[in-house]
Protein backbone atom coordinates (compact mmCIF):
# COMPACT_ATOMS: atom_id res chain seq x y z
CA UNK A 1 0.00 0.00 0.00
CA UNK A 2 2.06 3.46 -1.24
CA UNK A 3 0.84 6.73 0.66
CA UNK A 4 -1.19 7.45 -3.43
CA UNK A 5 -3.50 4.65 -2.90
CA UNK A 6 -4.25 5.46 0.94
CA UNK A 7 -4.74 8.91 0.35
CA UNK A 8 -6.51 8.59 -3.00
CA UNK A 9 -7.26 4.61 -4.06
CA UNK A 10 -10.89 3.35 -4.52
CA UNK A 11 -11.25 1.93 -1.04
CA UNK A 12 -11.14 5.88 0.09
CA UNK A 13 -13.83 7.37 -2.45
CA UNK A 14 -15.20 4.45 -1.52
CA UNK A 15 -16.21 5.05 1.77
CA UNK A 16 -16.23 8.96 1.04
CA UNK A 17 -19.68 8.39 -1.82
CA UNK A 18 -21.13 5.77 1.43
CA UNK A 19 -20.93 8.44 4.02
CA UNK A 20 -21.89 11.89 1.69
CA UNK A 21 -23.65 10.94 -0.91
CA UNK A 22 -27.01 10.28 1.24
CA UNK A 23 -26.98 12.87 3.69
CA UNK A 24 -26.51 15.32 0.35
CA UNK A 25 -29.78 14.08 -1.32
CA UNK A 26 -31.16 14.21 1.96
CA UNK A 27 -30.38 17.43 2.48
CA UNK A 28 -32.04 18.31 -0.84
CA UNK A 29 -35.13 16.45 -0.31
CA UNK A 30 -35.90 15.38 3.27
CA UNK A 31 -38.28 12.30 1.81
CA UNK A 32 -34.69 11.08 0.35
CA UNK A 33 -33.44 11.25 3.91
CA UNK A 34 -32.55 7.48 4.44
CA UNK A 35 -31.34 5.22 7.40
CA UNK A 36 -27.80 5.44 4.89
CA UNK A 37 -27.42 9.18 5.23
CA UNK A 38 -27.08 8.50 9.49
CA UNK A 39 -23.38 8.71 9.93
CA UNK A 40 -23.09 12.01 7.92
CA UNK A 41 -26.31 13.30 9.59
CA UNK A 42 -24.64 12.61 13.35
CA UNK A 43 -21.52 13.96 12.24
CA UNK A 44 -23.16 17.44 10.29
CA UNK A 45 -25.47 17.85 13.20
CA UNK A 46 -22.97 17.70 15.72
CA UNK A 47 -19.82 19.24 13.97
CA UNK A 48 -22.30 22.34 12.85
CA UNK A 49 -23.72 22.28 16.71
CA UNK A 50 -20.28 22.67 17.96
CA UNK A 51 -19.14 25.10 15.25
CA UNK A 52 -21.73 27.59 16.02
CA UNK A 53 -20.73 27.44 19.57
CA UNK A 54 -17.51 28.43 18.75
CA UNK A 55 -18.73 30.64 15.56
CA UNK A 56 -21.64 32.11 16.48
CA UNK A 57 -22.04 34.48 13.89
CA UNK A 58 -20.85 32.37 10.96
CA UNK A 59 -24.15 30.96 9.10
CA UNK A 60 -24.80 27.03 9.48
CA UNK A 61 -24.08 26.48 5.54
CA UNK A 62 -20.46 27.24 6.28
CA UNK A 63 -19.88 24.04 8.41
CA UNK A 64 -20.42 21.82 5.55
CA UNK A 65 -16.63 22.83 4.55
CA UNK A 66 -15.12 21.44 7.40
CA UNK A 67 -17.85 18.15 7.16
CA UNK A 68 -16.59 17.67 3.48
CA UNK A 69 -13.12 17.46 4.69
CA UNK A 70 -13.30 15.76 7.74
CA UNK A 71 -15.51 12.85 6.23
CA UNK A 72 -12.49 12.58 3.86
CA UNK A 73 -10.03 11.71 6.76
CA UNK A 74 -12.60 9.55 8.31
CA UNK A 75 -12.78 7.81 4.73
CA UNK A 76 -8.58 7.85 4.67
CA UNK A 77 -9.08 6.00 8.21
CA UNK A 78 -11.60 3.04 7.26
CA UNK A 79 -10.14 2.46 3.94
CA UNK A 80 -6.56 1.61 6.06
CA UNK A 81 -8.84 -0.28 8.39
CA UNK A 82 -10.77 -2.28 5.94
CA UNK A 83 -7.15 -3.09 3.74
CA UNK A 84 -5.78 -4.05 7.41
CA UNK A 85 -8.89 -6.14 8.02
CA UNK A 86 -8.69 -7.72 4.41
CA UNK A 87 -4.73 -8.40 4.95
CA UNK A 88 -5.46 -10.33 8.55
CA UNK A 89 -8.21 -12.45 6.67
CA UNK A 90 -6.48 -13.33 3.59
CA UNK A 91 -3.20 -14.38 5.87
CA UNK A 92 -5.52 -16.27 7.71
CA UNK A 93 -6.55 -18.22 5.10
CA UNK B 1 -34.64 21.06 -11.08
CA UNK B 2 -37.01 19.55 -8.98
CA UNK B 3 -37.02 22.61 -6.93
CA UNK B 4 -37.39 24.82 -10.16
CA UNK B 5 -40.36 23.39 -10.75
CA UNK B 6 -41.67 23.41 -7.65
CA UNK B 7 -40.80 27.15 -7.35
CA UNK B 8 -42.61 27.73 -11.01
CA UNK B 9 -45.93 25.37 -9.66
CA UNK B 10 -46.33 27.81 -6.70
CA UNK B 11 -46.28 30.76 -8.83
CA UNK B 12 -48.91 29.37 -10.86
CA UNK B 13 -51.09 28.25 -8.30
CA UNK B 14 -51.04 31.58 -6.49
CA UNK B 15 -51.99 33.35 -10.08
CA UNK B 16 -54.65 31.15 -10.09
CA UNK B 17 -55.38 31.54 -6.44
CA UNK B 18 -55.82 35.44 -6.95
CA UNK B 19 -58.24 35.08 -10.00
CA UNK B 20 -60.45 32.52 -8.50
CA UNK B 21 -60.91 34.89 -4.78
CA UNK B 22 -62.18 37.24 -7.78
CA UNK B 23 -64.35 34.83 -9.48
CA UNK B 24 -65.68 33.21 -6.58
CA UNK B 25 -66.32 36.33 -4.13
CA UNK B 26 -70.04 36.57 -2.77
CA UNK B 27 -69.73 32.55 -1.49
CA UNK B 28 -70.46 31.49 1.56
CA UNK B 29 -67.87 31.99 3.90
CA UNK B 30 -66.16 28.47 3.57
CA UNK B 31 -65.96 28.98 0.08
CA UNK B 32 -62.56 28.80 -1.83
CA UNK B 33 -60.10 31.05 -0.11
CA UNK B 34 -62.23 34.45 0.02
CA UNK B 35 -60.50 36.61 2.54
CA UNK B 36 -62.83 38.15 4.81
CA UNK B 37 -61.67 41.46 5.28
CA UNK B 38 -58.01 43.29 4.62
CA UNK B 39 -56.13 45.23 7.31
CA UNK B 40 -53.99 48.27 6.63
CA UNK B 41 -55.71 48.66 3.51
CA UNK B 42 -54.53 50.87 1.24
CA UNK B 43 -50.90 50.70 2.35
CA UNK B 44 -48.29 48.87 1.56
CA UNK B 45 -48.60 46.40 4.57
CA UNK B 46 -52.31 46.03 3.20
CA UNK B 47 -53.24 42.22 4.31
CA UNK B 48 -56.02 39.57 4.09
CA UNK B 49 -57.64 38.35 6.77
CA UNK B 50 -59.41 34.57 6.10
CA UNK B 51 -62.48 33.17 8.28
CA UNK B 52 -63.86 30.15 8.23
CA UNK B 53 -66.25 28.39 10.42
CA UNK B 54 -68.62 25.94 10.72
CA UNK B 55 -71.29 25.45 13.58
CA UNK B 56 -70.93 26.87 17.31
CA UNK B 57 -67.25 26.36 18.81
CA UNK B 58 -64.04 27.81 19.93
CA UNK B 59 -62.39 30.05 17.53
CA UNK B 60 -58.77 29.64 16.61
CA UNK B 61 -56.18 32.81 14.91
CA UNK B 62 -53.26 31.57 13.10
CA UNK B 63 -50.78 33.72 12.18
CA UNK B 64 -47.92 33.57 9.32
CA UNK B 65 -44.95 35.98 8.10
CA UNK B 66 -44.47 38.08 11.10
CA UNK B 67 -40.84 37.35 9.47
CA UNK B 68 -41.03 37.96 6.56
CA UNK B 69 -37.87 35.34 5.70
CA UNK B 70 -39.84 32.30 6.91
CA UNK B 71 -41.20 31.42 4.15
CA UNK B 72 -42.91 27.68 5.46
CA UNK B 73 -44.95 29.67 7.92
CA UNK B 74 -46.70 32.10 5.31
CA UNK B 75 -46.79 29.13 3.09
CA UNK B 76 -48.13 26.75 5.07
CA UNK B 77 -50.59 29.54 7.14
CA UNK B 78 -51.59 30.29 2.83
CA UNK B 79 -52.25 26.43 2.53
CA UNK B 80 -54.78 26.15 5.70
CA UNK B 81 -56.72 29.36 3.85
CA UNK B 82 -58.05 27.02 1.69
CA UNK B 83 -59.23 24.48 4.54
CA UNK B 84 -62.39 23.56 5.51
CA UNK B 85 -63.01 23.06 9.10
CA UNK B 86 -65.73 21.72 11.43
CA UNK B 87 -66.67 22.54 14.94
CA UNK B 88 -65.77 26.50 15.37
CA UNK B 89 -64.29 29.07 14.08
CA UNK B 90 -60.82 29.36 12.42
CA UNK B 91 -59.64 32.86 11.67
CA UNK B 92 -56.06 32.93 8.95
CA UNK B 93 -53.66 36.10 8.99
CA UNK B 94 -51.61 34.17 6.95
CA UNK B 95 -49.36 37.41 5.74
CA UNK B 96 -48.46 38.98 8.58
CA UNK B 97 -45.15 40.99 7.77
CA UNK B 98 -46.03 41.82 3.65
CA UNK B 99 -43.43 44.54 3.25
CA UNK B 100 -40.75 41.82 4.54
CA UNK B 101 -42.07 38.93 2.81
CA UNK B 102 -41.90 40.89 -0.46
CA UNK B 103 -37.99 41.83 0.43
CA UNK B 104 -37.57 37.91 1.91
CA UNK B 105 -36.25 39.58 5.19
CA UNK B 106 -36.94 38.81 8.71
CA UNK B 107 -37.70 42.94 9.28
CA UNK B 108 -40.47 45.19 7.53
CA UNK B 109 -40.60 48.80 7.26
CA UNK B 110 -41.23 49.50 11.41
CA UNK B 111 -38.06 46.58 12.41
CA UNK B 112 -39.34 42.84 14.04
CA UNK B 113 -42.80 43.14 14.06
CA UNK B 114 -42.67 40.30 16.54
CA UNK B 115 -40.84 42.56 18.81
CA UNK B 116 -43.62 44.92 18.80
CA UNK B 117 -46.36 43.34 21.38
CA UNK B 118 -45.70 44.73 24.62
CA UNK B 119 -48.05 42.86 27.21
CA UNK B 120 -50.25 45.57 29.18
CA UNK B 121 -49.83 48.43 26.44
CA UNK B 122 -50.15 49.16 23.35
CA UNK B 123 -48.56 47.37 20.33
CA UNK B 124 -45.75 49.81 19.00
CA UNK B 125 -46.62 50.17 15.33
CA UNK B 126 -49.44 51.00 13.08
CA UNK B 127 -49.45 46.88 11.79
CA UNK B 128 -48.79 45.57 15.06
CA UNK B 129 -51.62 47.36 16.59
CA UNK B 130 -54.01 46.32 13.57
CA UNK B 131 -53.07 42.90 14.16
CA UNK B 132 -53.98 43.24 17.72
CA UNK B 133 -56.82 44.48 16.18
CA UNK B 134 -57.95 41.43 14.79
CA UNK B 135 -57.05 39.51 17.71
CA UNK B 136 -59.32 41.61 19.85
CA UNK B 137 -62.38 41.64 17.33
CA UNK B 138 -62.41 37.66 16.78
CA UNK B 139 -61.83 37.02 20.54
CA UNK B 140 -60.09 33.77 19.95
CA UNK B 141 -59.81 31.36 22.55
CA UNK B 142 -56.25 29.87 20.66
CA UNK B 143 -53.78 31.44 18.71
CA UNK B 144 -50.97 29.92 16.70
CA UNK B 145 -47.97 31.73 15.48
CA UNK B 146 -46.12 29.91 12.74
CA UNK B 147 -41.81 30.27 12.30
CA UNK B 148 -38.83 29.09 11.26
CA UNK B 149 -35.32 28.69 12.57
CA UNK B 150 -32.05 28.57 10.91
CA UNK B 151 -30.52 25.69 13.58
CA UNK B 152 -32.17 23.27 16.12
CA UNK B 153 -32.82 24.65 19.60
CA UNK B 154 -30.24 23.89 22.36
CA UNK B 155 -27.55 22.70 19.43
CA UNK B 156 -27.18 25.11 17.31
CA UNK B 157 -26.29 28.55 19.06
CA UNK B 158 -29.18 30.90 19.34
CA UNK B 159 -31.60 28.72 17.37
CA UNK B 160 -35.10 28.02 18.41
CA UNK B 161 -35.90 25.05 15.43
CA UNK B 162 -38.30 22.11 16.55
CA UNK B 163 -39.75 23.34 19.30
CA UNK B 164 -43.83 24.15 19.99
CA UNK B 165 -43.72 26.75 22.75
CA UNK B 166 -46.65 26.75 24.49
CA UNK B 167 -48.42 29.65 26.78
CA UNK B 168 -48.94 29.00 30.45
CA UNK B 169 -52.41 28.50 30.03
CA UNK B 170 -54.92 25.94 30.34
CA UNK B 171 -54.05 22.52 29.20
CA UNK B 172 -51.45 24.50 26.32
CA UNK B 173 -48.20 23.02 27.72
CA UNK B 174 -49.98 19.37 27.60
CA UNK B 175 -50.94 19.81 23.98
CA UNK B 176 -48.08 20.96 22.69
CA UNK B 177 -46.18 18.00 23.91
CA UNK B 178 -49.02 15.67 22.43
CA UNK B 179 -48.52 17.64 19.28
CA UNK B 180 -44.67 17.18 19.77
CA UNK B 181 -44.62 13.20 19.87
CA UNK B 182 -47.70 13.09 17.11
CA UNK B 183 -45.39 15.29 14.75
CA UNK B 184 -42.47 12.73 15.87
CA UNK B 185 -44.21 9.11 15.08
CA UNK B 186 -45.80 10.01 11.86
CA UNK B 187 -43.70 12.66 10.28
CA UNK B 188 -39.89 12.72 12.29
CA UNK B 189 -37.91 10.03 9.94
CA UNK B 190 -36.25 7.85 13.13
CA UNK B 191 -32.78 8.63 11.63
CA UNK B 192 -32.98 12.47 12.12
CA UNK B 193 -33.23 11.90 16.07
CA UNK B 194 -31.95 15.85 16.48
CA UNK B 195 -34.88 16.73 14.18
CA UNK B 196 -37.86 15.37 16.73
CA UNK B 197 -40.12 17.96 18.23
CA UNK B 198 -39.65 19.22 21.43
CA UNK B 199 -42.31 21.62 23.96
CA UNK B 200 -40.42 24.73 24.68
CA UNK B 201 -40.58 26.01 28.26
CA UNK B 202 -43.85 28.05 28.71
CA UNK B 203 -44.80 31.04 27.22
CA UNK B 204 -45.61 34.06 30.24
CA UNK B 205 -46.01 37.56 28.85
CA UNK B 206 -42.30 38.52 29.31
CA UNK B 207 -41.64 39.33 26.00
CA UNK B 208 -43.22 41.93 23.43
CA UNK B 209 -44.04 38.91 21.13
CA UNK B 210 -47.75 38.58 19.77
CA UNK B 211 -47.76 34.88 21.68
CA UNK B 212 -46.65 36.32 24.76
CA UNK B 213 -49.14 39.36 24.96
CA UNK B 214 -51.60 36.73 24.23
CA UNK B 215 -50.83 34.88 27.21
CA UNK B 216 -49.66 38.07 29.25
CA UNK B 217 -52.91 39.97 28.36
CA UNK B 218 -56.07 37.96 27.68
CA UNK B 219 -54.64 34.49 29.76
CA UNK B 220 -55.49 32.52 26.55
CA UNK B 221 -53.54 29.28 25.02
CA UNK B 222 -50.71 30.23 22.37
CA UNK B 223 -48.00 28.69 20.81
CA UNK B 224 -45.15 29.76 18.63
CA UNK B 225 -44.25 27.15 16.39
CA UNK B 226 -40.58 26.80 15.19
CA UNK B 227 -39.64 24.05 12.69
CA UNK B 228 -35.39 24.03 11.29
CA UNK B 229 -34.09 24.97 7.98
CA UNK B 230 -31.48 22.84 9.22
CA UNK B 231 -31.02 19.82 6.60
CA UNK B 232 -35.40 20.23 5.74
CA UNK B 233 -36.37 21.44 2.51
CA UNK B 234 -39.06 24.35 2.20
CA UNK B 235 -41.53 21.58 1.17
CA UNK B 236 -40.96 19.43 4.26
CA UNK B 237 -41.24 22.21 6.40
CA UNK B 238 -44.47 23.50 5.06
CA UNK B 239 -46.05 19.84 5.36
CA UNK B 240 -44.86 19.46 8.93
CA UNK B 241 -45.76 23.07 9.91
CA UNK B 242 -49.34 22.48 8.40
CA UNK B 243 -49.44 19.08 10.45
CA UNK B 244 -48.89 20.28 13.73
CA UNK B 245 -51.50 23.11 12.77
CA UNK B 246 -53.84 20.83 12.13
CA UNK B 247 -52.89 18.95 15.19
CA UNK B 248 -52.96 21.80 17.85
CA UNK B 249 -56.06 22.89 16.41
CA UNK B 250 -57.89 19.64 16.97
CA UNK B 251 -56.78 19.71 20.45
CA UNK B 252 -58.57 22.56 20.98
CA UNK B 253 -61.83 21.26 19.34
CA UNK B 254 -61.54 22.20 15.50
CA UNK B 255 -60.60 20.07 12.85
CA UNK B 256 -59.80 20.05 9.86
CA UNK B 257 -62.81 19.03 7.21
CA UNK B 258 -61.68 16.42 4.17
CA UNK B 259 -58.60 16.78 2.84
CA UNK B 260 -58.97 19.29 0.27
ZN1 LIG C 1 -39.86 33.96 13.19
Amino acid sequence: MNVRNVLSGRAVWGWYLLLVVPLVIGSFDTRLMTPLALPGYLVLTLGSAYGSHLFPTFELWVFWAPFFVGMYVISVGLAVLSHAFREAFVAFK
Amino acid sequence: MRRRAFLMTTGALSVGRASVSVADSGKGVQSGSDPAYTIRSGTKQETEVFVKNDGDGPTALLVGGMHGDEKSGYRAATAITKWRVSGGTLVVLPRANQVAIRSNRREGTDGDLNRKFPTGEKPESELAREIWGVVSRHDPDVVLDLHRSIGIYGYHESSVGQVIWPTNVGRANEYARLTAEQLNDTVVPWSMPFHEFRRGGEITGSRPMLVHKVAGDLDRPGYIFETTAFLLDLGTRVRWTKRAAEELLSHHGIERRGNS
